[in-house]
């Protein structure tokens, strides 16, 4: 209510809801002019390919020569599909285990600068932090895969230095274990957004609230789970749906590690859907895994926002 | 005082909407060459990607020199055209068949493609590539004394880019062989000769397995090496252990070895025979090559499956391993590689599986060598659409003139030329050209291009699975089936004429 109010113009001390939808969008054509831009990449880029796949998944399509309607064959398909429910397995695996990795590491580390009482210091780490996001993602991927090269990757090499030979194995190539080291990959996890996210919430905190947590007598542990933890809520909420949506729509790692190897040990999803669309041209078939793969996020996100409430929220007014 | 100046809002609004239209600038399509034609027009432009021979410059890494013919070449041709630029396209880094297709979807892709043979009959129907019909029977402007472009390739060479449809859609300029490397020195200390059957053979590994060297050089990484290794091991042992049901295969006909592509079987008789049980996973002779290759896998190094290609080399350069299967595109860096410190040499075959071995042996395996190595080109669609076709196709003529063939394969070092007029090729590629025409090509190979690239994805998927120990045969024999029926039930659907023989 107070959002309509403080809409009304005023010059005519009429509601701006009651005026013709015309009229305010021409009384606000600039703001409306400079928005267009953006709308337009939007639509462009993200709503049409968006709504073409979803149109396109009820058709058997090779990208060229050959588009039939077949309904939700497609679908039906899928969920008969072996292939697609290992993959997905795989995701929930690889996505609890991330939610699990970023509800934690960056989270301690950010709690950590948060809590150093030298800001210089705080300030060295938050970059220390950060500096690492410049390098090319794919760069980190190729440095990982040296390190987990069988023969001459770091891990074997200090392994085998330190008298472990017997803990030696082909980590990407090994049936049981490639899964877990993909997700192994970025260790120690910290240098990410996930900290600096956590950090802005810390730093938001108000410090009246800290100060007399401090006066009750609340011990560091206390002050941490039960005033801060709560109080970045917010921030927890978005590393989460961003970790879930990242999780659900992120093949680059496998694809460049692994190409879901051994076997179809780290197929996920994602690579599935592209292997379907550009490998074996049945972009239909792809189309379809890429809007299950939509409407399963959108589920996610919805429910993370409905049941994942923060008990206090900053509006900033 | 007045004050002159642009407001703040207004400045806004001017930078807002110079930044709108400089956008809007930047999509708008650039005009045709074509409309633009006059005194100071611009150079038509050709991209090529030209696979491994892509020239570039020596970097420090570099063991041995990279190919730069093609910017000699480039120059020679600019002279002679100087209103057509050539762009050659950087080397695609891997996943190249899904750049290709996104690139030809998409209609971005150079005028001119490397492209695997064994593809057109997947692509040829989606107007992608031209018909190079009408130009080969005319004659090539940069060569002499043949009646068309076509006449001045050995005929299975140009013979090898035909469709199903009868038309030649792919310039193959140049034929590519694989052999047994060995490092001589260690089987002269071992006091081995060069085994000529697989028992021989077996007992070698053996001796040298004894000596702690590894005896063959391997990988069945997902990541190139199955589709390589996995690949060229099922094609020769399904060419011996299926000779006595070649006839049966191909719906009575017998299939005879030669090394002229197309005359093996074809993506249609393979079709029928596994629709009429001809042809299966569940054949025992399908399940003897499975015998055969798991028996020959432990003499691959540990973890084959997980060790990077690249590897492969590494080992038997370093000595860690005593024979490795190249190809002879390693054939300029084998010889160049400081690594190397070892006589080596090439198996002039390999050997034999006897009777003894297998009850399907008692054939000689075929080269493992064919048509068609680096120099395989479509031209694409898109280059008629920019108006460059006919520029597109001089620039191969002209490339394919047998002077310039050879002079751009003898830098790369690696393929032979596919031209009639062999002078001045490199001798020391005699040895593979000598096994395709002496022992001929396999005669089946279901697994790279005769069925879908599901299936082939499959096959190397569970194959890898398999060789790794972690599915048996009769698990890997039955789920092949399967996919075997998926993938030829797909075929008959898209092309129900392979039904008919």
């Amino acid at each position: 209510m107070s959002a309509t109010l403080s809409t009304s113009t005023p010059s005519s001390g009429q509601p701006a809801a009651a005026r013709p939808l015309l009229a305010r969008i021409a009384r606000y054509r600039t703001a409306y002019l400079w928005l267009i831009p953006t709308f337009a990449l939007l639509l462009v880029f993200n709503y049409y390919p968006a709504l073409s796949a979803l149109y396109h998944s009820l058709f058997q399509w090779n990208g060229a020569n050959i588009k039939l309607f077949v309904g939700v064959t497609h679908f039906v398909d899928l969920w008969h599909d072996p292939l697609w429910w290992e993959s997905f397995t795989h995701l929930i695996i690889l996505t609890v285990a991330l939610v699990a990795i970023n509800l934690t590491f960056p989270l301690g580390a950010a709690a950590m600068i948060f809590h150093l009482w030298n800001l210089r210091a705080a300030y060295f780490y938050r970059v220390l932090l950060v500096v690492p996001m410049v390098v090319p993602g794919l760069v980190i991927l190729m440095i990982w895969m040296f390190i987990y090269s069988p023969n001459i990757g770091l891990l074997n090499q200090s392994l085998a230095l330190l008298g472990l030979e017997n803990l030696q194995r082909f980590w990407l190539g090994d049936f049981k274990l490639a899964l877990y080291a993909i997700i192994f990959v970025g260790f120690p996890w910290v240098a990410g957004i996930g900290t600096l996210i956590y950090l802005a919430g810390f730093q938001a905190i108000p410090t009246e609230l800290m100060d007399s947590a401090v006066i009750d007598g609340a011990s560091t542990w206390q002050r941490f789970a039960f005033v801060e933890l709560p109080m970045v809520l917010s921030q927890i909420k978005l590393v989460v749906i961003l970790t879930v949506i990242t999780a659900f729509q992120n093949f680059t790692i496998v694809l460049v590690m692994t190409n879901g190897g051994p076997g179809t040990k780290t197929l996920v999803p994602g690579l599935h859907l592209y292997k379907t669309a550009m490998a074996y041209n049945r972009m239909g078939y792809a189309c379809a895994i890429g809007t299950v793969l939509f409407f399963l996020t959108l589920i996610l996100t919805y429910l993370n926002h409905r049941y994942l409430r923060s008990s206090v929220e900053f509006t900033g007014s | 005082m007045s004050h002159n100046g642009l407001s703040r809002r207004r400045f806004l609004q001017l930078s807002g909407a110079t930044g709108a239209a400089l956008t809007l600038a930047a999509c708008i399509p650039s005009t045709p060459a074509d409309d633009m034609a006059g005194p100071e027009a611009e150079p038509r432009v050709v991209s090529h990607y030209a696979q491994g021979l892509t020239p570039r410059d020596r970097l420090e890494t570099d063991r041995w020199d990279p190919p730069q013919a093609l910017w000699a070449l480039e120059e020679a041709y600019k002279d002679l055209h100087p209103d057509v630029d050539l762009e050659f396209i950087e080397s695609v880094a891997s996943g190249y068949d899904e750049w290709m297709v996104t690139q030809l979807t998409a209609g971005t892709a150079p005028e001119i493609l490397w492209y695997q043979r064994g593809w057109i009959a997947r692509d040829y129907e989606k107007n992608w590539f031209n018909n190079l019909d009408p130009y080969l029977s005319q004659p090539n402007p940069y060569v002499e004394g043949y009646d068309s472009w076509k006449d001045t390739f050995q005929g299975p060479v140009i013979a090898s880019g035909t469709a199903p449809d009868g038309h030649i859609y792919l310039i193959t300029g140049d034929i590519v062989g694989t052999g047994f490397f060995y490092n001589k020195s260690k089987f002269d200390e071992l006091g081995l000769a060069v085994p000529e059957t697989w028992a021989e053979y077996e007992e070698a590994q053996q001796a040298i397995a004894d000596s702690g060297t590894t005896p063959f050089s391997v990988s069945y990484h997902l990541q190139g090496g199955t589709p390589l290794y996995g690949s060229w091991t099922t094609r020769v042992f399904q060419d011996v252990l299926y000779d006595h049901k070649m006839a049966q295969i191909s719906g009575g006909t017998p299939v005879s070895r030669t090394w002229k592509p197309g005359e093996g079987l074809q993506p249609p008789a393979m079709v029928r025979a596994i629709r009429d049980g001809n042809y299966a996973a569940t054949d025992p002779e399908w399940l003897e090559m499975l015998r055969l290759m798991k028996e020959w896998s432990v003499h691959y190094p540990d973890g084959f499956w997980a060790l990077p290609t690249a590897d492969v080399f590494r080992l038997w350069a370093e000595g860690e391993a005593a024979v490795a299967w190249l190809g002879s595109w390693m054939n300029k860096p084998v010889r160049n590689d400081p690594l190397i410190e070892f006589e080596w040499g090439i198996f002039p075959k390999m050997p034999t599986v006897t009777q003894e071995t297998s009850q399907y042996g008692g054939l000689g395996f075929p080269a493992m060598a064919g048509v068609g190595g680096v120099f395989q080109y479509i031209t694409t669609t898109v280059a008629e659409e920019r108006g460059v076709l006919d520029d597109t196709i001089d620039w191969l003529q002209f490339l394919t003139a047998p002077p310039n063939l050879i002079e751009a394969l003898n830098d790369h070092g690696g393929f032979a030329p596919g031209v009639k007029d062999t002078a001045g090729a490199d001798p020391s590629l005699a040895v593979y050209t000598d096994m395709l025409v002496n022992f001929g090509a396999e005669r089946i190979e279901p697994f790279d291009s005769m069925l879908t690239r599901e299936f082939v994805d499959a096959m190397w998927r569970n194959l890898q699975q398999f060789m790794a120990g972690e599915l048996s045969a009769d698990e890997m024999s039955s789920i092949m089936q399967q996919e075997m029926e998926l993938a030829a039930q797909q075929l008959l659907n898209e092309h129900p004429d392979w039904g008919e023989a």
